[in-house]
């Protein structure tokens, strides 16, 4: 088995459109959330917006043919590989290069459009590009031909766990041997009336903070109000431990466990039996046992259901040492970013890992007692060495999925 | 304009701003093909398909040459909006 490692990331992202960015803005517990609002649309909402010009790195004949989302996950991509040192063009590789990439929704700005055109133009038939652009897997083709990947080029889709995924099936490939490079991750761009319309219906939204909606989303909190949607992409290079010395790459970290595991319960309510076996087979995978963990990112979305349900899947696995392992949810700072949110939390774990410290579960002002963990409530811990990392992701559908980085 | 009242010219200056405004490409001298300028296959249906709405009837798209050049596009429209 070879050893997986990181030397490249990327992050389009509502705290920052760079690592150097979404540090600055964990170190100081600065919120990416905003106010969304969209014409014709009588509510608003906290959400995770990302704002930049995303068309300007595609030549303008192409952009019919893509989604918000492949422009935010090229973005990502392309960050991650120049972070890496690998040539931009990886045809040498030929088929020992691939792309993994999660997504929740697709394209589906493009989809929606294509719906309105449909059922209130009344159009019967829609333009040429409206297919490729809508598709789940356009992001992971666009990078794959902007790169020249031409070995497995895949798309998972398990809900709010699907960047995990899909960076764990990577890992898996480079691992058995049949991969050197992988860019692995995810993305989501959903941040369309329709989506958040749907999303209300679960009454799981939190409506905007009355004094300040950049607080809108507060995890493990008393006073906690639901989820804030949020968009990006967030992409890493992966690569045999083999691969990168031999070229002398910048080594960032070993990923060294994976876990997934469904809870085979219920279609959108979590159960701590698939958390708590992912958690579990993350740290097996890892050969670690749980007190070696220096810190856990949660998957914390901040529901009422959802937080004390992670916790105590997060005590089943972690047995006594849960007491004393520092645990945050940095989604109060860039809210659930879906597609995206694993890649990006293990972006979080990354960023901890390389500048020793503790990221905080901002605006945990009053910790809820039906969430008893070693919280790092509101402001990161600084001087803090993290030999090994966790991300824990929990999707609807029952999918979890755990990840582990260890410094090198 | 109605549609039999379409000049050739007309019907390439729409090309061209079909082109221009869903793709930002200038199109090559109307005898050259359009794939020189870059544009795909399904590009070339989309300028199709921006010719029927503005006539507002269907273009065979079948009876264009493998390789078509703005003249074929104009070619087609005509023969199409003789028929209206």
């Amino acid at each position: 088995m070879k050893e997986v490692v990181v030397t490249g990331l990327g992050i389009v992202s509502p705290i920052g459109q760079s690592a150097a960015e979404v540090l600055d803005h964990l170190l100081e517990v600065r919120s990416g959330i905003g106010l969304w609002s969209a014409a014709g649309h009588k509510k608003t909402f906290p959400a995770g917006l990302v704002t930049g010009d995303f068309d300007s790195a595609f030549e303008r004949k192409d952009l019919p043919y893509l989604d918000r989302l492949t422009k935010l996950g090229v973005a990502a991509a392309d960050q991650a590989l120049a972070d890496s040192g690998l040539p931009s063009n990886l045809a040498e590789l030929d088929l020992r290069a691939g792309v993994f990439a999660g997504t929740v929704c697709g394209g589906t700005d493009t989809q929606c459009q294509w719906l309105r055109d449909y059922s209130v133009e009344g159009k019967q038939t829609a333009r040429p590009f409206t297919i490729m652009a809508g598709m789940h897997n356009a992001p992971t083709a666009w990078i794959s031909i902007r790169h020249q990947i031409a070995g497995p080029v895949i798309t998972h889709t398990a809900a709010c766990a699907s960047s995990g995924a899909a960076i764990g099936e990577a890992m898996r490939w480079i691992r058995h041997g049949d991969l050197d490079v992988a860019i692995a991750g995810g993305g989501e761009a959903a941040l369309i009336p329709p989506f958040m319309g749907a999303w209300d219906g679960l009454r799981a939204l939190a409506p905007p903070d009355p004094d300040d909606v950049g607080r809108s989303c507060r995890p493990f909190s008393r006073n906690r109000s639901g989820l804030v949607l949020a968009e990006g992409a967030v992409f890493f290079v992966l690569e045999s431990a083999e691969h990168a010395l031999a070229r002398g790459a910048r080594i960032l970290a070993t990923l060294s466990g994976y876990g997934i595991a469904c809870d085979a319960y219920h279609v959108g309510a979590p159960h701590s039996r698939g958390q708590t076996a992912a958690v579990a087979a993350a740290l097996r995978d890892a050969g670690l046992q749980p007190a070696e963990l220096s810190y856990i990112n949660a998957h914390a979305t901040a529901t009422a259901t959802g937080d004390p349900v992670e916790v105590a899947s997060l005590r089943g696995a972690l047995g006594a040492a849960a007491d004393d392992i520092p645990v945050s949810s940095t989604k109060a700072q860039h809210g659930h970013m879906l597609g995206a949110a694993s890649a990006m939390e293990l972006a979080v774990c990354l960023l901890a890992m390389q500048h020793d410290f503790l990221p905080a579960t901002a605006f945990l002002d009053e910790i809820d007692p039906a969430c008893p963990l070693r919280h790092v409530p509101a402001v990161a811990e600084r001087d803090v060495q993290i030999r090994h990392t966790l991300s824990l992701s929990a999707g609807f559908g029952g999918t979890n999925v755990a990840l582990v980085l260890s410094k090198r | 304009m109605s549609a039999s009242t379409w000049s050739d010219d007309a019907i390439t200056a729409k090309i061209r701003e079909i082109a221009k405004t869903t793709f930002g490409m200038d199109l090559p001298d109307s005898n050259q093909p359009i794939k020189d300028s870059g544009l795909d296959s399904l590009a070339l249906i989309d300028i199709v398909m921006g010719l029927e709405e503005t006539f507002g009837c269907q273009l065979p798209l079948e009876r264009l040459p493998a390789n078509p050049t703005i003249n074929d596009f104009v070619t087609l429209a005509q023969s199409s909006l003789s028929k209206l």
